[in-house]
């Protein structure tokens, strides 16, 4: 059902202290804490002597103890001392999983920890950059991570869900080029000549006609980047006010994920007041699609065997995405690992 | 809606004859509806190809499958040396394929291997250029309807 060998977004930099955290990604329990040099330490978050999470023990120096009988680990998963005798058995050991802290984002990698390659670590620039402002959100879906996925691929839901916020009328009526490029799936949609939606008129502080865009940049299994922006009329888009959304779609377990938020701007970038009406603004509309794909999950876990999605030409990013996730699945699992999904088109 | 897919043919596998990539086909979840067409990169042609070499993909063909009885096919070369409009039917559907040269298409440029899928109303009217002054070398399949109607697809 998850594809191993990637980059999962498991906290943000902030989140991480000399205070064990616990995160479950793709029903893998974590717990993550820094050495004292500040770097991060990601280890399975269950003692291998009795199943107890090491995340509700504490930090000896670099090490983890447990705390119910205080088995002790290194940063690499090795146990170091058992209290109770002098000879540590060989299984005695949790997984370790490699680590990359990069622009505020902490990521583990999954799969074989000798796949784990840093190239495929998405670039979030934006969010240390200083001709950039940067927003962040934290959000708990009630939801498999796949209907995430279809919600950003397919942006014509703004028109519905969003309405006070980012959503009109005129997002559905243009059509969109979906670009396939190796495991990235991009579907990219030109509105020109339409008003600023609500959320960046009064942001922004605009009126007018203007060229908007936006482009949902998929890297399977997990990342999304949303270029978006409005442009003066027939002009390039990078002359435009400009926005990048970084979306960590990290699954907890079949039914529920982890929401990882970062909305950046390349315009009012010391103003305030932007930044606290976005942030309230944004969370509107986190908590629009959250509302929406519970209820979503719902009907995907009550629907009976053997019907399947009614896709349509709006549906081509999606529809791409699933195939790429098949395919990442069966590479990596064979396909019995495919069998029980949702297939690709009607 | 346009579909443009990067180098499939880099999924093809040399040493395997058998070896296909899939650029389009209705239905490709063949135990829910009959079949009626496809368009793959393979190197075993079945139905109206043209060979591909060249551009660092090997030696390839793009071939079209039908159901004579649904879907009309025609596939065409297209010499592109200038600034021009490729008018689409809107009850067509067109698979272009980059066999040489640069070609710009909109915001997009398409190097040799590159496929471009045409779908809908959405554009119709394709301007094209070649991308570097050059010419380019351009493989158009046409799928239309016997009876008719519009051919839709959903990739």
């Amino acid at each position: 059902m998850y594809v191993r060998n990637a980059w999962y977004v498991t906290a943000w930099s902030s989140e991480v202290t000399r205070e064990p955290v616990r995160r479950t990604v793709c029903e893998i329990p974590v717990v993550l804490f820094r050495r004292r040099d500040g770097s991060t330490v990601a280890l399975e978050d269950r003692c291998p002597h009795r199943g107890y999470p090491l995340s509700a023990g504490r930090l000896v120096d670099d090490a983890i103890e447990c705390g119910y009988h205080g088995f002790t680990f290194g940063c690499d998963g090795v146990c170091t001392r058992v209290p109770a005798q002098d000879i540590i058995p060989r299984r005695t050991f949790v997984r370790a999983f490699p680590v990359v802290e990069k622009d505020g984002w902490i990521w583990i990698w999954t799969g074989d920890k000798d796949g784990a390659d840093l190239a495929k670590v998405p670039d979030t620039h934006w969010m240390t950059d200083p001709e950039w402002a940067t927003v962040t959100h934290s959000f708990p879906f009630a939801c498999r991570a796949n209907l995430i996925h279809d919600n950003l691929l397919d942006l014509t839901h703004e028109s519905f869900i969003h309405l006070s916020t980012v959503g009109d009328d005129y997002i559905y009526q243009h059509d969109i080029t979906v670009v396939v490029d190796g495991d990235v799936v991009s579907a990219d949609r030109l509105m020109p000549g339409v008003a600023a939606p609500p959320l960046y008129a009064s942001t922004m502080g605009l009126d007018g006609l203007w060229d908007r865009f936006h482009c949902t940049e998929f890297h399977a299994p997990s990342f999304h980047v949303l270029h978006s922006g409005i442009t003066g009329q027939g002009r390039p888009r990078e002359e435009g006010y400009l926005i990048k959304v970084m979306n960590g779609i990290t699954p907890i377990d079949a039914h529920t994920s982890h929401y990882y938020y970062a909305f950046s701007r390349n315009f009012g970038v010391h103003d305030q007041g932007a930044t606290d009406a976005l942030v309230e603004g944004l969370r509107t509309v986190l908590q629009e699609d959250a509302d929406a794909l519970a209820l979503q999950e719902i009907g995907m876990q009550t629907r009976p065997p053997g019907e399947f999605d009614v896709l349509i030409a709006q549906d081509a990013g999606v529809a791409k995405a699933r195939k790429v996730m098949q395919r990442l699945l069966r590479a990596e699992q064979g396909d019995r690992a495919v069998a029980d999904l949702e297939p690709a088109t009607p | 809606m346009r579909l443009l897919l990067r180098s499939p043919a880099a999924d093809l596998d040399p040493y395997d004859p058998g070896s296909e990539v899939e650029i389009a086909a209705s239905p490709d979840t063949r135990a829910r509806r009959p079949w009626e067409w496809d368009v793959r990169l393979t190197h075993r042609p079945e139905g109206l190809s043209r060979a591909f070499d060249g551009a660092g993909l090997g030696r390839h063909h793009v071939d079209v499958r039908v159901r004579p009885d649904v879907i009309d096919a025609d596939l065409r070369t297209l010499d592109i040396e200038r600034a021009t409009t490729l008018d689409r039917d809107e009850k067509e559907l067109w698979v272009l394929v980059v066999e040489t040269g640069r070609l710009r298409q909109g915001r997009f440029e398409l190097a040799p291997g590159d496929v471009l899928v045409c779908e809908g109303d959405d554009p119709l009217a394709l301007d094209v250029a070649p991308s570097d002054g050059g010419r380019v070398s351009l493989a158009v399949v046409s799928l239309r309807r016997v009876d008719g109607q519009t051919l839709r697809w959903v990739p």
